[in-house]
């Protein structure tokens, strides 16, 4: 089971989906190439100290995503 | 008959009120009404009727008919018993339908009694209209309360949904310090930084949710300085600012994996010495 955790405005929405299951692949997937598309990063995150990984591609096989709005200098 | 309940006043108002033909408002009796009523009280001594029904009493002498006019006027000021609202006349008013009760020949120097009900529904329109006003502008006022109080408490979840990832991702010590300091110190691979929901000038304890800065302050730490750094993350994709522990979070895995990227955005502001509590210092 992998999830995908978009930061937003409620904490995070949260878009999981089950290897075995290509629709919801597939949707967790699409969401992650829209938001790439707007500059968001997505990083690979491990929980509990380990450090995290900036990936730039949709991997099923990946655990846990993040991804995290863009940002601009002051 | 002597006149001396409080019952046979209601009764004449009530009887006076709704005998009348136009019986829906306070004064709502013509002069032909009054001076019926009047006529009977004073010179036939019938009974009143006013729904086709006698009623038991009557009354006779000018004492009575004083006393009658008194402590109705003093005692009740008028309240509009014959009808479901509770209206009440002025005194030019009841003097008014007294005079043309009492005595016609008595000039009446004030407003007609038809601009006296005029004024007054005119008063009665305003006094609705204001009391309307006021109903709309409380309903407002509590839709704006609920409002803020929905926005508050999703702040509140929100930001403790944030917590909750933040925690997952730092463990338990870091979020220790986290909640205590407002700090959280990240590694880089080629610096140490620091994130900070403070605000910039003191203030706001991090574990109250209502005082919390609206951006994230970064600082990177050089040798012996801090680098101050200007930089934040755009809205959502709803266009909304996303919760500061998660502001947080996303800064904490810029530096971790992307931390050239966030060097390069953010502006810098300045630097100053090093001067973290002994607690925190880090070992040079």
């Amino acid at each position: 089971m992998g999830e995908l955790l978009i930061l937003c405005s409620k904490g995070d929405h949260k878009i999981q989906w089950d290897q075995k299951k290509s629709d919801s692949i597939a949707i967790a997937e699409a969401n992650f190439n829209e938001l790439s598309k707007k500059k968001w990063k997505a990083y690979s995150v491990k929980r509990t100290g380990s450090k995290n990984k900036l990936i730039t591609e949709f991997d099923p096989a990946l655990g846990s995503i993040i991804m995290v709005p863009p940002i601009a200098g002051g | 008959m002597a006149v001396t309940g409080n019952n046979y006043h209601s009764q004449i108002w009530e009887s006076w009120s709704s005998g009348s033909a136009t019986s829906t408002t306070a004064c709502g009796v013509d002069y032909n009404a009054q001076d019926a009523i009047w006529s009977q009280w004073t010179t036939t001594s019938v009974p009143m009727t006013s729904d086709g029904t006698a009623n038991n009493y009557s009354y006779t002498t000018n004492v009575d008919q004083e006393l009658i006019w008194i402590n109705w006027q003093e005692e009740y000021q008028q309240e509009f018993i014959g009808g479901t609202a509770n209206v009440t006349i002025t005194t030019d008013e009841q003097n008014q339908v007294w005079y043309n009760w009492h005595d016609r020949k008595v000039v009446y120097v004030g407003d007609t009694f038809k601009e006296v009900r005029q004024t007054r529904r005119e008063r009665l329109k305003a006094k609705r209209q204001k009391i309307r006003g006021d109903k709309l502008a409380e309903k407002t006022r509590r839709k704006q309360l609920f409002a803020t109080e929905v926005k508050r408490r999703e702040t509140i979840a929100a930001e403790s949904k944030a917590r909750e990832l933040l925690e997952d991702l730092i463990g338990e010590e870091q979020m220790r310090i986290y909640k205590e300091t407002g700090r959280i110190l990240v590694h880089g691979d080629n610096y140490d930084w620091l994130i900070s929901n403070y605000q910039h000038q003191g203030g706001a304890k991090v574990d109250n949710y209502f005082e919390l800065t609206r951006n994230v302050k970064i600082q990177r730490i050089e040798k012996d300085k801090i680098v101050d750094l200007c930089v934040a993350h755009k809205h959502d994709h709803e266009k909304k600012r996303i919760p500061i522990s998660d502001q947080v979070i996303g800064f904490l895995l810029r530096v971790q994996a992307d931390e050239e990227n966030l060097k390069q955005t953010a502006n810098n502001r300045g630097s100053h010495d090093l001067k973290l509590p002994k607690k925190y210092a880090i070992a040079s």
